[in-house]
């Protein structure tokens, strides 16, 4: 039998990416305490909401909404029903506190990483590539902070990009599953099934000289993934529908989601960062306080718990992607070659980023900038695909990665005192 | 003349005249026709020029035939059969071309009988709509196609067109069977433009009549559709109209890619995608079906449960107290049909492709 060494396991990248895995995990579990609650669950179900729920963000939401559900009431019917059974399945492992709520929604988080180094892996051929995308993605203070709370996004995104993965192996029965399970979480994930149609379809095109096969190739593929990940949407939402008694069909169910969402319209004088804001890094949306502790001593004041919607560093890098994405795909298709990669990255964006500047700025659709969320990781991905090639560049990639990595040290959300102090040494801010 | 011919024509006459007295107004106890109930509508009873001096929610032939019906017939007897002979005229051109494709391709004479004339939903539904002077246009259409007339066969495509708009999702199937991209070209344009040219002249007098001829059903609710079981509640029909697009864009993609059938039984598909995806299937439009039925002369026991839940949805309508909705009997009867029609479309997919790979095997 051969031995494993110690040196060689530690070359071993997949090991890395597990290692990178655990670690967030392990971070997300060190704080997933704080907030913790002063008042009794009874307390926190109806609003008016008190600061001592310890509720972060949109957990005011769902928190009750969940509680509601475990007491056989519909409630937050606009949303499917998958990631607060995540809830319901941690309140019932761990109890009604945080820990119940963000436990197995931080477990989504943390495997979103892993998953997205290996379609990163997948999509680019390279380890390298794959590690640098997930560090780079891990250490997005914002997406921390976002899968580390009880929300939807973390596990509609975890199975989004497991979709996305097996998609990319051509296991589209998985693929489908994995979707369906994503719908089931949060219903925007239909844009990246829509990402993964239209870039099949782009794809087949080129494949095939006939349009006609390859519209048969395409639709083949499309039924797969539409009709199995649509099947576990509705089987999900009718059992919801059946346990609650919230809807007589899960098209009913549905048609409530689809008129829910579309009457979410702003009108003149609302406050909307509008999806621009984003990726902008010279007018950036200004940083969104979910939950934020002050302390004030000796005239010095501080954020010991301090959660945080904002742009990084990974965030200012979108235009530069887009930009870079799209001249190497006119490059490959000038040397008549597929832009396989480019085309996968620039319809992902589309679908989960450019979709919104014609929702918000046309059909007037409220729009959050933790939308973005879903966008993130295959900017991650993208870039250190397109600086790779010559030492400068992934010498920028690594730049890149230290200025990310500073960045969540700075604005960890809940912060030891060592940090603190660290951190108003250097008169950062804290 | 055949005498198989002959036996066809006698017996559509008798389907005729006994369609006639069926829905016929005169008659205490008769069966529901949409013409019938056109009579009390000002652009009937006052003799109203449809599309410019009232509105009139059916294409323009479909305009014109009412009009010359409540021209010369100046009462409501006299109306109903002038616009009946002209459905007859529509009905002896349908089984007499539908017919004619059916020789051509060998199908046994008796088969026309039974669809064409015997079954039950002509009864019921031939004196009661625009139908059969559609399918009568669609069938020229075809049998030009044949004959390699492409030009004439285009005219009367647009001509079907203009009675009832749904025969343009079988123009991709007719391009299909037209070879070289310049006749293909040349039909497009010749087909819309019969199409374009008439709607354009009524929009140029009333700018209006877009609005009320065709966006007019796109406000209708679901009426026997078979997906009224997923969105029983009214409240829910505008996510059950875009179910039904997808519906409708799936099944004929899934007709316009799919390798196998030939010209009659791709229409026949399509067709059928159509009717089982469409929030408003009526029963009239099962006419649609029946000519290509009699040229793809194939008998199913599932044509039979088709036609019985067909015609049981409007003899049992008037009894139910709120027929359109979900746990009525008509809707029941309207599930019932859909799963026959997709019954019967799975048939003729697979013979279509059990033949194809037959003949690839050859």
């Amino acid at each position: 039998m051969k031995r494993i060494r110690v040196p060689d396991l530690l070359k071993n990248p997949h090991l890395w990416l597990i290692i990178l895995t655990i670690v967030i995990l392990a971070l997300k579990l060190a704080i997933i305490t704080v907030p913790w609650p002063e008042l009794q669950p009874s307390d926190c179900i109806n609003p008016p909401l008190k600061t001592e729920c310890a509720l972060i963000f949109d957990e005011a939401h769902y928190i009750p909404a969940v509680r509601k559900i475990m007491m056989g009431q519909p409630a937050n019917n606009e949303h499917p029903p998958l990631s607060k059974a995540l809830m319901i399945l941690g309140i019932i492992v761990f109890g009604d506190n945080p820990i119940g709520w963000r436990f197995f929604i931080s477990l989504c988080g943390a495997a979103s990483i892993y998953i997205l180094g290996r379609l990163a892996v997948k999509l680019t051929g390279s380890w390298r590539t794959g590690l640098l995308a997930a560090a780079l993605f891990a250490f997005d203070i914002s997406s921390f902070n976002l899968s580390s709370i009880a929300m939807l996004d973390a596990p509609a995104l975890a199975f989004s990009l497991l979709a996305a993965l097996l998609f990319l192996q051509e296991r589209y029965v998985f693929s489908g599953l994995s979707m369906g399970l994503a719908l089931l979480c949060k219903t925007s994930s239909l844009f990246i099934l829509l990402a993964l149609l239209v870039y099949n379809l782009l794809e087949q095109t080129h494949r095939y000289d006939s349009l006609a096969e390859a519209f048969r190739r395409w639709l083949s593929v499309t039924e797969k993934l539409v009709f199995i990940s649509l099947a576990v949407l509705l089987i999900g939402l009718a059992a919801y529908d059946y346990g609650v008694g919230a809807y007589a069909t899960p098209f009913e169910h549905l048609d409530y989601i689809l008129n829910y969402h579309s009457s979410l319209t702003f009108k003149e004088g609302d406050n909307v960062y509008m999806p621009l804001s984003w990726s902008n890094p010279i007018k950036p949306y200004p940083r969104m306080p979910y939950f934020v502790v002050t302390v004030t001593v000796d005239g010095k004041e501080y954020h010991p718990v301090a959660y945080y919607g904002m742009q990084t560093p990974l965030w200012w890098m979108t235009w530069l992607v887009v930009a870079m994405v799209s001249y190497m795909a006119y490059e490959s298709l000038r040397r008549r070659r597929f832009p396989s990669i480019e085309t996968f990255v620039l319809t992902w964006i589309a679908l989960t980023y450019f979709i919104y500047f014609p929702l918000a700025h046309i059909v007037h659709r409220w729009v959050y900038p933790f939308y973005f969320y879903s966008t993130l990781p295959i900017i991650a991905a993208s870039l250190p695909y397109i600086l790779e090639g010559d030492r400068f560049s992934e010498l920028m990639t690594y730049v890149l990665l230290v200025v990310q990595i500073a960045w969540f040290i700075v604005w960890f959300p809940v912060k030891p005192q060592w940090l603190i102090d660290f951190l108003l040494a250097l008169g950062a801010p804290a | 003349m055949r005498p198989v011919r002959k036996t066809l024509l006698a017996a559509v006459l008798a389907t005729f005249i006994i369609s006639y007295i069926l829905h016929h107004p005169e008659i205490h106890g008769r069966i529901y026709s949409d013409i019938v109930a056109f009579w009390t509508r000002p652009l009937v009873y006052n003799n109203r020029i449809p599309y410019i001096e009232t509105s009139f929610e059916y294409p323009p032939i479909a305009g014109l035939v009412t009009y010359l019906s409540a021209t010369i017939g100046r009462n409501v007897s006299l109306y109903y059969t002038v616009f009946s002979i002209f459905l007859l005229i529509g009905y002896l051109v349908t089984v007499l071309a539908a017919d004619e494709i059916a020789q051509s391709r060998d199908i046994k004479e008796h088969v026309s009988i039974m669809f064409l004339a015997l079954a039950p939903s002509l009864y019921f539904y031939l004196v009661y709509n625009f139908d059969i002077m559609f399918t009568a246009f669609l069938m020229l259409s075809f049998l030009y196609l044949e004959r390699d007339r492409s030009s004439l066969s285009a005219v009367f495509f647009g001509l079907t067109a203009l009675t009832k708009l749904m025969n343009l999702i079988l123009l991709p199937i007719f391009l299909m069977f037209i070879k070289g991209w310049r006749k293909r070209i040349y039909y497009i344009l010749t087909s819309l433009g019969v199409f374009a040219v008439v709607n354009l002249a009524l929009f140029a007098v009333n700018p209006e009549v877009m609005a009320e001829t065709y966006l007019h059903h796109v406000r209708w609710g679901l009426e026997n559709a078979w997906f009224i079981v997923f969105f029983p509640s009214e409240d829910s029909w505008d996510t059950a109209k875009l179910f039904s697009m997808f519906l409708v864009g799936y099944g004929l993609m899934k007709v316009y890619l799919s390798r196998f059938g030939d010209l009659y039984e791709r229409s026949f598909m399509a067709f059928s995608a159509f009717l089982l995806g469409t929030y408003v299937f009526t029963p009239q439009m099962v006419l649609w079906l029946l000519p290509f039925l009699a040229i793809i002369g194939r008998f199913s026991p599932a044509f039979f449960i088709m036609e019985l839940a067909n015609v049981g949805i409007i003899l049992t309508w008037f009894t139910s107290p709120e027929p359109q909705k979900f746990g009525s009997i008509p809707q029941y009867l309207a599930i019932l049909r859909a799963a026959a029609l997709f019954y019967l479309l799975i048939e003729v997919y697979v013979e279509a492709r059990r033949r194809g790979w037959s003949r690839e095997e050859d």
